[in-house]
C-alpha cells in the first residue's frame, strides 16, 4: 500500500482529524461539563432535514444542515426556558422533525442523492477546502468567545441561576454557547457522519473528565486526546479499508477504556 | 434604609404567592425570616435580588445600595439547585463572587484573590482551595458559597437556609461569623426552617406566608406565630442551652 501521506485527500483528511480535535476541545468540553450531550445528539440529527432541503433545492446540503442544525439548538434551549416543555421532550420533538423533514425532502428530490451516506456516516476522505475552512472559522471564533469571557462563561455555566443575581447575560451568552457548539458540531458531520458526531465531540473530554476537574485543563488535554484519536483512526481506516468516521469512535472508546483501567488502578491504590 | 418593599404582590405564571408584602431593611439589622414550605421565602428573597419582578408594588434601594458601582447585596442560595459536578475548583467558586453585570470581560485582580484568599482562609476552606466542586462536601461547598457571597463585601447578605448540609460546628462558627458581619453594621436576612436555633443571633423575625408580618423581636411564641398566620414548628434544642426559645415574659403577667 503507498504512502498515504502522497494524497493529498489525505493530507486534507489529516487537517480534518485536528480541526476535529479542536472542536472536541473547545465545544465538546462545554457539552459535557453542562450536560448537553443528548441536545448535541438532537440537534445531529435534526440537521439532516437540512441535508435533505439541500438535496431538495438543489443547494449545499451543508449550509441546509447548518440552518437546521443552528436553528434546532436554539429552539431546544428556548423551549426549555420560556415553556413548560423538558428539555429531553424538547430534544425528542427536534431530533425526529430533522429527521421526517429529511427524509420527505430526499424521497421528494428526483434522482439518487449523491453521497447521502457520507453524511450519514461521515466522510473523512471527500472533505472539500471551504469544508476545512469553515470548520476552521467556526473553531476560532468559538475559542476568541471564550478567551475574551473565560471567568463570566464559567460562573454562567456552573451556577446560572446565581449568576443571573448578579445580573450577568445568562441567556444570552447560553444562546450563543449553544448556537456556536451546533454551528462546530454540524461541520463535523462531514467527517464523522450525523450518527457518530457526537462521540467525536463528547468522547474525548469525558476521558480527561476522569482525571481532572479542571475545566481549562478538560480542554487542552481533550483537544490533544482527540487529536490523537483522529489521527490513529484516520491511519487505520486507510491501511485496513474501514470506514473512516467509525473507525475513528472505536479509537475513542479504546482509549476510554484503557483510562477507565488506570483510572481504576490509581484508585485502589 | 438600605432596601424597602412597598406593596409587593408577587408569583409566577397564574399564581400569587406574596400578598402585599412590606419590609424595610436597615443597616444593621438582623431579620429571620421563617414561614411554611410554599409560604413565599424564597419568592421575597427572589423580589429583594431583583430575579423576580412583583406584579405590583416597588422595591425602593437606600443610596448605598444604589449608587454603589459595586455588588453591595451578597447572597448564599439554596444548595439544591445546581450541578455540583461541573469542573469548577473553590477558588474558582470564591472568585465568581467579584464578577457582575457590569464586568462581562472582568478579569481577577490581584486584590481580588487575595480577598478570596483571605475569606477562605477565615471559613476554613483554604487547605481545599485547589480541590474541584464536585469533590468536597455539603458544608464545605456551603462554605465557598458563603465566601462567595462575602467577597465583594456586601452591605447586605440574604442567606436561603444555611444551616441544610452542615455539621453542629460549622452552623455555630457560621452563626457567629455573621454576627460579627453583623456588628459592623451591616445587614443579614436570614431564611431558615429551624427558628429555634438561630433565635439567639437574629434581631427581628418576618413571618412569610403569603402576607408578611414582622416582629421586631427574636423572641416569639406559638401563639403569636398564629396569629401571624405562620403555622411553622417551633424546634426548639433543650441540649443547647442558647438555643431554646424562651416563653414570651407578657404572656405570663
Amino acid at each position: 500500500m503507498n504512502n498515504p501521506l502522497e494524497y493529498a485527500f489525505f493530507i486534507k483528511a489529516l487537517i480534518a482529524s485536528i480541526l476535529a480535535g479542536i472542536s472536541s476541545g473547545i465545544a465538546g468540553t462545554w457539552i459535557v461539563s453542562k450536560r448537553k450531550v443528548f441536545v448535541t445528539g438532537g440537534v445531529s440529527h435534526s440537521s439532516f432535514g437540512g441535508i435533505g432541503l439541500g438535496y431538495f433545492l438543489g443547494i449545499s446540503p451543508v449550509a441546509g444542515a447548518i440552518l437546521f442544525g443552528v436553528l434546532s439548538a436554539l429552539g431546544i434551549e428556548y423551549m426549555s426556558y420560556k415553556t413548560r416543555i423538558r428539555e429531553d421532550s424538547a430534544i425528542g420533538i427536534f431530533w425526529s422533525l430533522g429527521m421526517a423533514l429529511g427524509i420527505i425532502f430526499i424521497y421528494l428530490t428526483p434522482g439518487y442523492a449523491p453521497n447521502l451516506t457520507g453524511y450519514l456516516f461521515g466522510s473523512i476522505l471527500i472533505v472539500s477546502g471551504t469544508d476545512l475552512i469553515a470548520l476552521a472559522a467556526a473553531n476560532a471564533i468559538l475559542l476568541f468567545f471564550f478567551i475574551l469571557f473565560y471567568p463570566t462563561l464559567l460562573f454562567i455555566s456552573y451556577d446560572p441561576s446565581y449568576a443571573e443575581t448578579n445580573k450577568l447575560p445568562v441567556r444570552l451568552f447560553n444562546y450563543i454557547l449553544m448556537g456556536l457548539s451546533a454551528l462546530i458540531l454540524v461541520l463535523n458531520i462531514r467527517i464523522a457522519g450525523i450518527i457518530l458526531v457526537i462521540s467525536i465531540l463528547t468522547i474525548p473530554p469525558t476521558i480527561v473528565n476522569l482525571f481532572s476537574h479542571n475545566y481549562l485543563k478538560i480542554m487542552i488535554y481533550s483537544t490533544l486526546i482527540s487529536i490523537t484519536g483522529a489521527v490513529i483512526g484516520l491511519f487505520l481506516s486507510y491501511f485496513w479499508s474501514l470506514p473512516s468516521g467509525a473507525t475513528i469512535v472505536m479509537v475513542f472508546i479504546m482509549i476510554f477504556g484503557i483510562a477507565r483501567i488506570i483510572r481504576r488502578i490509581q484508585g485502589s491504590s | 434604609m438600605l432596601i424597602q418593599l412597598k406593596d409587593i404582590t408577587a408569583g409566577y405564571q397564574n399564581s400569587i404567592v406574596l400578598r402585599n408584602v412590606n419590609l424595610t431593611v436597615n443597616p444593621g439589622d438582623y431579620i429571620g425570616v421563617i414561614g411554611p414550605n410554599g409560604g413565599g421565602k424564597t419568592t421575597l428573597l427572589k423580589v429583594i435580588l431583583g430575579i423576580i419582578k412583583p406584579q405590583s408594588g416597588k422595591v425602593f434601594f437606600g443610596d448605598k445600595i444604589r449608587l454603589s458601582k459595586e455588588k453591595t447585596i451578597g447572597y448564599l442560595p439554596q444548595l439544591n439547585d445546581f450541578d455540583k459536578r461541573f469542573p469548577v475548583s473553590v477558588t474558582d467558586i470564591v472568585l465568581s463572587g467579584f464578577l457582575s453585570g457590569n464586568a462581562v470581560f472582568h478579569r481577577y485582580t490581584k486584590q481580588e484573590r487575595e480577598r478570596a484568599h483571605y475569606l477562605m482562609k477565615k471559613m476554613g476552606i483554604e487547605n481545599i482551595r485547589k480541590k474541584p466542586a464536585g469533590e468536597i462536601s455539603g458544608g464545605q461547598l456551603q462554605r465557598a458559597l458563603l465566601s462567595r457571597a462575602l467577597a465583594s463585601n456586601p452591605e447586605i447578605l440574604i442567606l436561603d437556609e444555611p444551616n441544610t448540609y452542615v455539621d453542629n460546628k460549622f452552623e455555630h462558627e457560621l452563626y457567629e461569623s455573621l454576627k460579627a458581619f453583623n456588628e459592623e453594621g451591616k445587614a443579614i436576612i436570614l431564611v431558615t426552617h429551624d427558628v429555634g436555633t438561630i433565635s439567639y443571633y437574629i434581631k427581628s423575625i418576618a413571618c412569610v406566608n403569603e402576607t408578611l408580618f414582622f416582629h421586631p423581636s427574636n423572641i416569639i411564641t406559638e401563639k403569636q406565630l398564629a396569629t401571624y398566620n405562620c403555622p411553622i414548628q417551633i424546634i426548639t434544642h433543650g441540649d443547647i442551652p442558647h438555643t431554646v426559645l424562651k416563653t414570651h415574659t407578657q404572656s405570663h403577667e
